[in-house]
């Protein structure tokens, strides 16, 4: 945890101090010290909103990923698997197309909770049935590929090429050119979502016995799920709305720090929302320093990252159940 | 009396699998619930823990299992499923620590008493050593010892037990046998499901031998396990005896519509 800390803290000041300008941190620190007008605002005003967002999101995604994995008792359930990021970016898309977005500041944000709401609480109707873990993540796909398709068809009958290029961000994730205002509108759902996630652990760690056992022990399942679903939404849908659809943190996250804290669930709660924050602010670091013609999309770091861990699990998942 | 049931009947997806079976434990006592396959066992031992909807009566303690809260109803009963279920790997103390959590405080810490049931439990099962070993190290025999421990760590006066000696070895099934006839010594009551006819016959005060749902014979082990029931409920004929003044049951052959008496 003291590590994870650290390593957070590091790669968040890195963000703030490396950029396009400068490779070298301890110079941009100088030079922001020495009162350099122009720079204080490169790092205050376009960097550290970024860098602010950034970690919300990471943690968010990190959070959700390990609670969804506790519901399910699944190490491949995650939001971006499962679709709901997916789902989350069509409310998103699907606002921007009908003009709602222009009507409303929150129309966007609530049409990307609501997509991820829709998204989880149809994988947690199919996990109440007793669905195999392969089965659910095939679902997750079917989901995924269907929210996907829906959005490609709106960008396909976007009325403008403006707005193309604004609704290709929430196919892909970025973190580029967000302000303070994103944070702000973001921040009160994520942490509504988090109070709901963290809440559960004592409960997700029952589960580990079974659903039977777990109820035996005084879980109740269904506020349990309400918890976890919603909070999946709210945390997901509104790391989505800000950022588009960063997918395999989740993934990613849980799976590094499962073995350090003995596979509890409510254990790797914590860490991995600490965990998902790094890892987007070095997947966000790594955006801005990799010299591309064009900034690389953040969506395609995460995914390069976390597709082979996802053919690593699935193997393993394979080896275990039948 | 610590468990009353009183004409249980559960349906299960339109079909009707236990039919009006009564039941009574009092402190002290180990009853079996005994029957072939698809007898509704489980389903009955599931429904007086409450995790199945019923119709009937089950009050445990004098007070009506419906109307316990869920916290309540958690302390008043521990109930071990069938099949040795842990879906990740964890250490086996920590899943021995999850049978008090009927017992936390909400955000607070085990506390000491906690900390001393668990002990406890693990003493008495056996696995104090197996401790920090994560779960998916252990053999079969100790998995089912260390989720015996979780069950015991409740300190439930009732304890609901699916199966508990099933897949385990000769020693490991004695030794578990005799671990539920103490905790119901010491005050507790035990319903088991199970299929080792010597077993229930040698530890249990009493037996309810079920098939197709319905009561065959309640009542004393010698008097449940006769060579009449067991034709009637399991299909089989049995060699039978006494040695040191206990019963056995041996299942023989099977029994056929055909086959006349053994």
């Amino acid at each position: 945890m003291l590590g994870l800390t650290a390593l957070l803290i590091g790669l968040a000041a890195a963000g703030l101090l490396v950029g396009q300008l400068s490779l070298n941190p301890w110079r941009t620190l100088a030079e922001l010290l020495g009162g350099d007008p122009r720079l204080a605002v490169i790092v205050w005003e376009i960097r550290l909103p970024r860098v602010v967002l950034g970690l919300l999101v990471g943690a968010s995604l990190g959070l959700s990923g390990a609670a969804l994995q506790g519901l399910l008792r699944n190490p491949l359930a995650e939001p971006g698997i499962l679709g709901v990021s997916a789902s989350a970016g069509l409310g998103a898309v699907l606002a921007l197309y009908f003009g709602l977005a222009q009507a409303t500041l929150w129309a966007l944000p609530g049409c990307a909770l609501l997509g991820a709401f829709a998204a989880t609480l149809f994988l947690a109707l199919l996990a109440m049935r007793d669905a195999s873990p392969m089965s659910l993540i095939l679902a997750g796909v079917a989901v995924s590929s269907l929210a996907i398709a829906l959005t490609s068809l709106a960008l396909n009958l976007a009325p403008n090429p403006l707005a193309l290029s604004e609704m290709v961000l929430w196919l892909l994730g970025s973190l580029r050119d967000r302000g303070l205002s994103d944070v702000a509108l973001a921040a009160p759902f994520m942490a509504v979502g988090w109070a709901l996630l963290l809440s559960a652990g004592r409960e997700l760690d029952a589960l580990t016995l079974g659903e039977d056992a777990a109820r035996s022990l005084g879980v109740g399942l269904g506020w349990l799920r309400a918890r976890v679903i919603g909070g999946t939404a709210l945390t997901v849908g509104a790391a989505t709305a800000v950022t588009g659809s960063v997918g395999f943190v989740g993934l990613i996250a849980p799976h590094l720090l499962r073995p350090w804290v003995g596979y509890q669930p409510s254990r790797v709660l914590w860490p991995s929302a600490l965990a998902g924050a790094a890892l987007l602010a070095a997947a966000d670091l790594a955006v801005r320093l990799i010299p591309t013609h064009q900034e690389l999309m953040l969506g395609v770091v995460t995914a390069l990252l976390g597709v082979p861990f996802f053919v690593h699990l699935l193997l393993r998942v394979r080896r275990t159940l039948p | 009396m610590l468990l009353e049931a009183e004409r249980i009947s559960v349906s299960l997806a339109g079909r009707r699998v236990v039919n009006g079976v009564g039941l009574r434990a009092d402190a002290g006592q180990v009853i079996a619930l005994l029957g072939p396959n698809g007898a509704g066992k489980t389903t009955l031992l599931a429904a007086l823990a409450g995790l199945r909807p019923f119709q009937g009566a089950v009050r445990i303690q004098g007070r009506a299992l419906a109307s316990l809260n869920r916290r309540d109803k958690a302390r008043a009963l521990a109930y071990l499923p069938q099949g040795q279920i842990a879906h990740w790997p964890l250490t086996a103390r920590r899943l021995v620590e999850l049978g008090r959590l009927p017992h936390l405080a909400p955000w607070q810490p085990p506390a000491a008493a906690d900390r001393l049931a668990v002990e406890s439990a693990m003493q008495r099962t056996g696995v104090a050593d197996l401790a920090e070993r994560p779960f998916d190290t252990l053999s079969g025999g100790e998995r089912a010892r260390v989720l015996l421990a979780r069950v015991l760590a409740v300190e439930a006066p009732l304890l609901l037990a699916d199966e508990p000696v099933a897949s385990l070895d000769p020693f490991h099934q004695l030794q578990v046998m005799e671990l539920l006839r103490d905790y119901a010594d010491a005050g507790a009551a035990v319903i088991v499901v199970m299929h080792d006819l010597t077993l229930a016959a040698r530890f249990c005060d009493g037996l309810l031998l079920l098939r197709d749902g319905a009561r065959v014979a309640q009542g004393a082990p010698e008097q449940v396990l006769s060579a009449e029931h067991l034709a009637d409920s399991y299909r089989i004929a049995a060699l039978r005896g006494e040695y040191q003044g206990q019963h056995y049951v041996v299942p023989w052959q099977r029994r056929t519509s055909e086959s006349g008496p053994p």
